[in-house]
């Protein structure tokens, strides 16, 4: 930003480190790291999450090259269902829900504030769709 | 954390965003972009060709001519010195916001505006 007075800058990012820190110390975020690190202390949730995100991943690239096949779908059903019957992961899962209902709720209100979408301009450059 | 100091800490750094000169900028070219004569019939004008093109190609009887036309009518508007100025302010703008992203994120530890968007909002 070479035509902001410096004062200007260093005032809005600082508020933005608050916000950021104000986020962190939400009951959502807070949530979501305790259900993340008992994942990491748990191998067989670790795994079971690994083996559920990459069938996600395979599933998604089928489906977008030929449409995807009943085997493929059968199996990621499967671990779905493990998954959903797993507390940590259940728990981990409703929490990134929650933390993500949150940012898309505060971002609404930025807008609010704002006139503009704040998270829209703010996607670095290039890392659009 | 309660909820009001999280909307505190929203609200106190949108006004502080507000308050920038890139911000300032940028709703002052929006509102001129938005409000100039000229372009306002820049803009009809290829609307009304761009409906008429649509038409045309699904038909299949789009002529070369009416391809040069609507490509002309584009470049008037996006060439048109508010569109221009207008675009400018925007992406010095976006800088400003992209610079608050990557603090907010780096404190979190995820992209806030990948979650925050909408999902294939550009």
């Amino acid at each position: 930003m070479e035509n902001m007075a410096t004062g200007a800058r260093t005032e809005v990012l600082e508020a933005a480190r608050s916000f950021a820190r104000a986020i962190g110390g939400s009951s959502q975020f807070q949530e979501y790291e305790q259900a993340e690190a008992s994942i990491k202390e748990d191998r067989e949730a670790q795994t079971l999450l690994t083996e559920y995100q990459e069938a996600q991943q395979t599933l998604q690239m089928l489906q977008s090259w030929s449409g995807g096949n009943s085997h493929h779908a059968a199996q990621f059903r499967e671990l779905e269902e493990k998954v959903l019957q797993h507390p940590k992961l259940r728990r981990y899962f409703n929490a990134q829900e929650g933390l993500v209902s949150l940012i898309q709720r505060l971002n609404r209100g930025l807008g609010e504030e704002l006139g503009f979408d704040f998270a829209r301009l703010a996607k670095p450059a290039g890392g659009c769709c | 954390m309660p909820t009001d100091v999280l909307n505190t800490a929203m609200v106190s750094f949108a006004r502080s965003l507000k308050s920038t000169e890139a911000v300032k900028r940028f709703f002052e070219a929006r509102r001129r972009f938005e409000s100039d004569e000229d372009l306002s019939r820049s803009r009809e004008a290829f609307n009304q060709a761009a409906r008429t093109f649509r038409e045309k190609q699904t038909a299949g009887t789009l002529t070369e001519q009416e391809i040069s036309q609507i490509r002309a009518l584009q470049s008037k508007m996006n060439l048109h010195p508010r569109t221009v100025e207008y675009l400018r302010v925007q992406q010095e703008m976006a800088e400003l916001m992209q610079e608050c992203n990557q603090q907010i994120s780096e404190l979190l530890g995820f992209d806030f505006s990948a979650i925050a968007a909408p999902s294939g909002s550009c």
